[in-house]
């Protein structure tokens, strides 16, 4: 083995670098614009305020059933290796890559009122998703839950099956080894797995709008909220988008070590 | 070698795509209300011998901001005079501009009419899901306009163009909405008459460079302005 030398890590500076610009120098195009003497009174104005509100409960929300729901499937997922587990992981995968207003469109013929689904929730239990608070968790669990299942897959990849076996041996049930043995130790994984849930939620913009619409109080999250503003009080927009870039970057920060290391 | 080469090309890449496509084919920038027509304004443009021409569509608000932040453009038209004022206050149009075409809006329902809508007041019924625009572009505040005297709108859902509207409401999704008469007209909507929404409408206003004159001239009374009406727009004196 040759240590590594000096040569080869120059030229992986130069593409490096420019990733880092790539990345970098748009976040500080948009703090150097940034209303910083009226940033503070520009976030408590009342239509950011109820938007703060719209979106806390939307993606603490989108979070949690994004949890509830993946972790049975990454375990699902980690556990099996058929084709039909690569299908599903694929399936999964989908709002990764989708354009959020494509999910959001296929949201709608889906859950909609006059939707595939939407029509019988509709007769049967008179309840319309679009347009509604409980939409708007729909539509960001729709885009958050890869995040949550592939955090936590690779991570009970990682994990093997060795504790859950030793439990089976004491008589544990697959569930109560899953509950007992599988989750504890994932633990970490697992609150990666949530956070990063929590923030692609956060930031949702496209299957919102299009499948849960845009009404101050019910609909309107912080991303919509941006948005509008950019057609009306550009400043305020900037402002708003400060908030959202340092919560998303505390959030990453946090997760340092957890998600990329620990896998 | 190869990585540096490899950076070389992406970069060259990026400029060769970056760069406009043909400096001598008008670049328009229209309000996204005309591009569901985009074919049949190229057919008419090259057929009357103006030529090609690049479309960039977007919110009018978009297109202006887009303006002052340095994007180029031959021509400018808004889907409202607000905002064409905007651009003239900013100094990214060219003179005072024209008026090219108007539209307005129309009560618009979803197939078959379930919320039973008659009127422009049925608009205030909380029992419905009534959609608008956002009053920060232009067809919410044509909206805000039209029913400003006549009915406080019980919205459930403000979006932030007309066309993600038109969708929603030819899914059936929504009940009852304002919308352009060329949208309701292009998706094959259901219309409620009402006598109100007859006296309020917008203007398309334009602005052109020398580059973009010949374009510009064809919207205010030429092949663009044909399909334009035929598409149900309006003429300006109407």
């Amino acid at each position: 083995m040759k240590p590594p030398t000096a040569r080869p890590s120059a030229l992986l500076l130069i593409p490096a670098g420019a990733g880092l610009l790539l990345v970098a120098v748009p976040v500080i195009g948009l703090l150097q614009r940034a209303p910083w003497s009226s940033l503070l009174d520009r976030l408590t104005s009342d239509t950011v305020l109820d938007a703060i509100q719209v979106s806390v409960t939307v993606s603490v929300t989108a979070a949690i059933v994004a949890a509830g729901l993946g972790l049975p499937l990454a375990w699902l997922l980690a556990r099996h290796d058929s084709r039909l587990a690569t299908i599903v992981r694929a399936a999964v995968l989908v709002p990764m890559v989708l354009p959020p207003v494509v999910g959001g469109t296929a949201l709608l013929f889906a859950l909609g009122r006059r939707g595939l689904v939407g029509q019988w929730l509709d007769s049967w239990f008179g309840i319309s998703l679009p347009f509604t608070t409980a939409g708007a968790v729909v539509a960001a669990s729709f885009v958050a839950l890869p995040f949550f299942v592939t955090t936590v897959e690779a991570s009970l990849r990682q994990a093997g099956t060795d504790l859950e076996e030793a439990a089976a041996v004491t008589g544990a049930g697959p569930l109560t080894a899953f509950v007992t043995v599988t989750v504890p130790a994932s633990r970490d994984a697992i609150l990666a797995g949530l956070a990063l849930a929590w923030a692609r939620a956060l930031g949702e913009f496209g299957a919102t709008i299009t499948f849960a619409g845009n009404l101050a109080g019910r609909t309107r999250t912080l991303p919509l909220e941006i948005f509008l503003a950019l057609e009306s009080d550009p400043e305020s927009a900037i402002a708003v988008s400060v908030l959202l870039l340092s919560i998303s970057f505390a959030v990453l920060i946090v997760l340092r070590g957890r998600w990329v290391s620990r896998g | 070698m190869a990585l540096i080469g490899a950076v070389a090309a992406i970069v060259i890449a990026l400029a060769v795509l970056g760069a406009r496509g043909d400096a001598d084919t008008p670049l328009v920038f229209a309000p996204s209300s005309l591009a569901p027509f985009e074919a049949d304004l190229d057919t008419a443009l090259i057929e009357s011998g103006i030529g090609p021409v690049e479309w960039v569509f977007a919110g009018s608000q978009s297109l202006v901001t887009q303006l002052i932040d340095g994007a180029p453009a031959d021509v400018l038209i808004t889907a409202d005079a607000a905002t064409f004022a905007r651009a003239n206050a900013a100094g990214v149009t060219w003179d005072d501009g024209r008026n090219l075409v108007t539209n307005r809006l129309v009560l618009a329902v979803a197939p078959g009419n379930p919320g039973g809508i008659s009127s422009l007041n049925d608009l205030g019924r909380s029992d419905l899901l009534v959609g608008v625009c956002a009053p920060e572009v232009p067809c919410g505040r044509l909206a805000m306009a039209a029913t400003n005297s006549r009915v406080a709108i019980d919205a459930d859902t403000e979006e932030t163009n007309v066309r993600a509207l038109t969708t929603k409401l030819a899914a059936g999704e929504l009940d009852v909405g304002l919308v352009y008469r060329t949208d309701a007209r292009a998706a094959g909507l259901e219309t409620i008459a009402d006598d109100t929404l007859r006296q309020t409408t917008t203007a398309y206003r334009g602005s052109a460079n020398p580059d973009g004159a010949g374009v510009l001239a064809s919207f205010r009374s030429g092949a663009a302005h044909a399909v334009l009406l035929e598409a149900g727009f309006l003429d300006v004196t109407t």
